[in-house]
């Protein structure tokens, strides 16, 4: 596979994973996401563009239960350094104090993360109240981006302030989807809440589209959603379709790398996910090279 | 089955209703899309044709351009107002047919109003501007070779927003201005408490005034309880005097504005320590900044701990990057290295560039063929800092970290992987063995070789630096 031929996306692009639904998959795509880039970049870096081969990826964890973190093998528990004092002071980042609130990820190569912290739940009321509340992620990862080739946010299940907060910041937002009625109902709030984000804080936001996560075809229900799905929301729903997979949740539980021992099917849909998205994020940011 | 069936058709027609709604926002998102790469569009033809008239219109053109659109936007905004002339030697066509600029019935004089936003251009001449006692006129502007308006109009019927004069934040003078809004923004209270403050700045024309809390609250457009809670919160801070009297609520600002309180420290991991000295060495009034007699001892103290800190943590990385033979370098870095030491002392001023250091003897580390000494200090004359990779700057954080783990003397936190991996970090080959102890042991005799190499080089190749600095 060969992603390095496109229209130039520039680095340091920042995508958030949204969904007010829990369970919908947000940390697992966040994981699949930045797993598969490293992997490329450790085993197949000439199939990446030249910006994307060597810069680390990083992910934001902006959810209070912190399982992104967690997975990456960052205990936030132990650690004191986390997205709490970017919330309370973006312009930390731009101090080379701020460097400590990043973190290697033990476990997995080339890939950094600003861990969260229960603590944070705490904060979100002081958050709502400060006029630049919902621009404080966004003024944070203004200073760091450049460093990094993809910054992924990982939100919280609600359309609170922290997910207000990563909409405002990003570049992109993909929304995962599982094939459950309650999660197809929830869909509209969701674009509803994006569309209001992208009218009235961010302008330049694009919505990539739906990705469906977790699919199991022996279930019924599931084929018959996926049908009506595809029908209605047409090309708004990624192609690639996640999957379900038992490896890649226990790589999850056991803080391993998501793709360590999944079947080479999985790993090729998880390529074909990336390049999608790649794909579409060419589509979007080339709106503005038809006026040049 | 057949029940089955019919179960998941209800459902899936239940689905399809809730879709329709989602389908339309989509179909809403992808229309503020194209309203974007409109905007995007414009905005680019706009930028566009900017560059091109810079390039095409020589300054002497350019100039009278800027002048038409500031004649126009003048005639269009406002009305012939007796008294006022065409200007007589600029010939803008532009401005001859501007549709608002006559028989605007609207724009009428009305004596003692406020004119806002009104803009003069020196070289202008002004010939009796009306003052009328006890307005203000903010920012007037007015328009090279025009003849000025003889009185300010208003419409009448708008509602001009008064601005009184004699406002105890209009009687300070620039300076003091400052000085209090940068008090205010470094107060930790909370933002409406702190929006209260600058409010009662700008209604409250004495230090101490009886107020009714209800007609403030209308007159600021909060709610009462908000307004209650702030000046409460104030009261609690000891910035403000608050108390209910028989005619009224007594507010005196009289703690605020006099008081030699400092402003708190913000005392997180995050503030630099250079700021943290600053902040507690010095004491802030309404006059500015005003530096504490004798806090210069301790701030210097204080100062030479942290750099001193810093220059050790970098020698560490020297020693565990193999640049130091322990056994040669035991009486310090030597003559040759003058250059260098003067650059390690540099870098311990600031936090970011102290990192940026560590960042850039790793790179030396790692590019280099033969000598890394000699290659860091060629790097580091003609190397640009700022674009050291992200990469060195990471591993120069866990360096820095193995070095506090050291420090400390905290060899049982870790785990034995992660122990291990210091030990290796350290540059000794990492036995493969489960005992704890063993490892321990290694990294205990490699840090007590590495302390003394310190330790020497401290003492011989810093000391006058932190003599220097200190009687400075």
């Amino acid at each position: 596979m060969n992603i390095s031929n496109r229209g130039g996306v520039p680095v340091g692009k920042i995508i958030s994973v949204a969904n007010h639904k829990g369970g919908v998959g947000k940390t697992a795509i966040a994981l699949v996401i930045s797993n598969t880039l490293s992997w490329l970049q450790e085993n197949d870096p000439d199939s990446l563009p030249e910006e994307y081969r060597q810069k680390p990826i990083l992910i934001v964890d902006t959810d209070p239960q912190a399982n992104t973190t967690e997975a990456l093998g960052v205990d936030p528990a132990e650690i004191n350094a986390n997205i709490l004092e970017v919330y309370q002071d973006p312009r930390i980042m731009n101090t080379t104090k701020g460097i400590s609130v990043i973190l290697s990820s033990r476990k997995h190569k080339n890939i950094s993360v600003i861990p969260s912290s229960i603590r944070l739940e705490k904060l979100s009321g002081e958050i709502n109240s400060l006029i630049d509340g919902r621009n404080r992620l966004k003024l944070a990862l203004e200073h760091i981006k450049e460093a990094y080739s993809l910054i992924v946010i990982d939100t919280p299940p609600s359309l609170g302030v922290f997910t207000q907060n990563a909409v405002v910041a990003s570049d992109y937002v993909i929304i995962p989807l599982t094939l459950s009625k309650h999660a197809l109902m929830g869909v509209s709030n969701m674009l509803s809440f994006l569309l209001s984000a992208k009218q009235s804080q961010n302008g330049d936001l694009n919505v990539l589209g739906l990705l469906v996560n977790g699919f199991d075809k022996r279930y019924r229900l599931q084929v018959s959603l996926l049908d009506v799905v595809q029908k209605e929301y047409k090309d708004f729903v990624f192609k690639t379709i996640i999957p379900t997979s038992s490896r890649i949740v226990e790589n999850i539980a056991g803080r391993r790398n998501v793709l360590r021992n999944i079947s080479v099917d999985q790993k090729d849909v998880v390529i074909a996910f990336l390049q999608e998205m790649f794909d579409r994020m060419d589509q979007k940011s080339s709106i503005p090279l038809v006026i040049a | 089955m057949a029940k089955r069936k019919n179960d998941l058709e209800d459902i899936l027609s239940d689905i399809k209703k809730t879709t329709q709604v989602g389908v339309l926002i989509k179909e809403d998102i992808n229309e503020a899309d194209k309203q974007e790469a409109t905007r995007l569009k414009a905005e680019t033809m706009a930028l566009f044709q900017e560059k091109t008239k810079d390039t095409t219109v020589s300054p002497a053109s350019n100039q009278l351009g800027e002048e038409k659109v500031a004649l126009t936007k003048e005639t269009g905004g406002t009305e012939s107002v007796p008294g006022t002339n065409t200007a007589p030697n600029i010939t803008v066509p532009s401005t001859d047919n501007v549709p608002s600029t006559n028989n605007v019935p609207s724009t009428k004089s009305v004596p003692g109003t406020v004119s806002v936003g009104t803009v003069s251009v020196p070289g202008t001449v002004c010939v009796g501007t009306k003052s009328v006692p006890g307005t203000v006129s903010v920012g007037t502007v007015s328009v090279p070779g025009t003849d000025s308006v003889l009185s300010t109009k208003s419409v009448p019927g708008t509602k001009n927003a008064p601005i009184p004069c004699d406002t105890l934040i209009n009687k300070m003078s620039a300076a003091e201005r400052y000085s209090v809004l940068n008090r205010i923004t470094s107060l930790q209270i909370p933002a409406m408490s702190r929006c209260i403050l600058v409010l009662l700045l700008n209604t409250m024309c004495s230090e101490m005034e009886i107020l009714s809390i209800t007609s403030l609250s209308k007159q600021l457009s909060l709610r009462k309880q908000t307004l209650i809670d702030s000046l409460s919160s104030l009261r609690n801070a000891a910035l403000i005097g608050y108390q209910g009297i028989k005619a009224g609520t007594e507010i005196s600002l009289t703690p605020f504005l006099h008081g030699t309180n400092t402003v708190p420290p913000i005392v997180s991991m995050y503030v630099s320590s250079k700021d943290y000295i600053s902040s507690t060495t010095n004491k802030q009034t309404i006059h500015g900044t005003k530096s504490v007699p004798g806090s210069k001892t301790p701030q210097k103290t204080i100062e030479i701990r942290i750099r001193k800190e810093r220059a050790t943590k970098i020698i560490y990385t020297f020693a565990v990057k193999g640049f130091l033979n322990t056994g040669k370098h035991k009486n310090g870095m030597g003559q040759v290295n003058k250059l260098l030491i003067q650059h390690i002392w540099e870098a311990t001023e600031k936090e970011k560039t102290f990192m940026v250091f560590v960042g850039l003897v790793l790179y030396a580390k790692d590019k280099a063929k033969e000598s890394p000494f000699g290659y860091l200090k060629n790097i580091l004359l003609t190397m640009n800092r700022d674009s050291i990779e992200n990469q060195y700057l990471e591993e120069g954080k866990v360096i820095c970290s193995d070095y506090d783990l050291l420090n400390e003397n905290q060899l049982d936190e870790p785990s034995l992987k992660e122990l291990k991996e210091t030990l290796g970090r350290m540059g000794v080959s990492v036995p493969d063995t489960r005992e704890r102890k063993e490892v321990k042991d290694l990294v205990s005799l490699k840090w007590t070789q590495i302390k003394e190499v310190i330790e020497a080089i401290l003492a011989k190749d810093f000391e006058n630096y932190f003599s220097e600095f200190l009687a400075n």
